[in-house]
């Protein structure tokens, strides 16, 4: 989705140079929410204001709204066939190597120098919610008030502070 | 009817809040959500990530816009979908008004680093649940299934997901293509 937002925006219509959209990219990368939603709304608001991050966001969301809307119109009719079923698991099956091949980046990424105590953490929500169904928001929350405790840390003086690279 | 517009605006809302690093690391959290809230039969999880994939759009729409309408029609699949992309406005205005340079702003790229671990635990569960249900043939959290694992393999939907490891790595081929091929060649191969 970024390399298109990249070639429409920067290359053709040159909205934004390259410092704008790194930043923008790292924001939309980072912060809750679908990342086409978030680099919609960023760029579109940069643009035109309010309006022009809404019908950015539009833009991008009614699409992929008709395109469920219709498809489950049909699906909840033909669901019960067996190659529609056969389909569907083809369509799983390689939806699984994807999700692998994405925690294999993500991980490549994430632990880069010193991870120790970031692998220990993953393995931890691991088995959290795999083997005792511990709900994920709890994870999450607890990632969001560690990144805290270092930030106070590094603000104290306590710690030296780490580099962006990691 | 409004009762259940509302709820399913605050569920994808809650849900739109938590998914920090976007796409597949989302799918543990609604999963949960639609365990909790019996949003959906559990089974038709997989249908739900099956359609998301063949359409274009975040996966989080697209979950957000099914199991709204599944749940209350077009009106539910509205107010759901509203509900995810609205932590991306606020947080996006809120970012833009009081930030200069995100990068360089030291609380923000620290919250981000203790939340990145997390991420990578929870799509590693997404990729244990995927994998259950394509590749293996019993539960990956059953000691059964360490013992015997030769026979717990699903080898024709094994043979698909090599060619769909091996088409992203060594081809030029979108994951979408691949995708719908991969479709495709089941309705042969399982």
């Amino acid at each position: 989705m970024l390399p298109y937002i990249y070639r429409e925006l920067v290359m053709k219509r040159k909205w934004f140079n390259n410092d704008e959209i790194v930043d923008i990219f790292t924001v939309s990368q980072s912060i809750p929410g679908a990342i086409a939603v978030n680099a919609a709304f960023n760029t579109g608001f940069r643009k035109a204001g309010l309006p022009g991050g809404f019908m950015a966001v539009a833009g991008v969301v009614i699409p992929a709204f008709l395109a469920i809307v219709l498809i489950l119109i049909f699906f909840l009719n033909i669901r019960e066939s067996i190659w529609v079923q056969k389909f569907l698991a083809g369509i799983l099956t390689a939806s699984a190597a994807l999700i692998l091949m994405t925690a294999i980046d993500l991980a490549k990424t994430v632990y880069k120098k010193e991870a120790i105590v970031r692998i220990i953490i993953s393995l931890l929500v691991f088995i959290g919610i795999g083997v005792f169904g511990i709900n994920a928001m709890w994870m999450i929350l607890g990632g969001v008030l560690w990144g805290l405790a270092n930030y106070l840390y590094q603000i104290l003086g306590l710690k030296k502070g780490e580099n962006d690279e990691d | 009817m409004i009762l259940s517009w509302l709820q399913l605006y605050l569920v994808f809302l809650k849900i739109g809040f938590f998914s920090f690093g976007g796409g597949y690391v989302m799918l543990p959290l609604i999963h949960q959500q639609i365990e909790l809230h019996h949003l959906l039969p559990i089974e038709e999880f997989p249908d739900l990530v099956a359609l998301s994939q063949m359409t274009p759009g975040p996966i989080a729409i697209n979950a957000a816009t099914y199991i709204g309408f599944r749940n209350a029609g077009l009106f539910g699949a509205l107010f759901a979908t509203l509900g995810v992309i609205t932590p991306s406005l606020i947080l996006v205005l809120i970012i833009l008004r009081l930030l200069h340079r995100f990068s360089d702003n030291l609380l923000s790229m620290a919250v981000l680093r203790g939340v990145k671990p997390v991420t990578v635990g929870m799509i590693a569960v997404a990729s244990v649940y995927f994998l259950e249900r394509t590749i293996l043939r019993g539960s990956f959290w059953s000691l059964d299934f360490w013992e015997m694992n030769i026979r717990f393999l699903n080898y024709p939907a094994l043979i698909l997901f090599a060619l769909v490891i091996i088409g992203v790595v060594k081809s030029k081929i979108s994951p979408l293509i691949l995708t719908l091929l991969s479709g495709v060649a089941a309705l042969f191969l399982l």
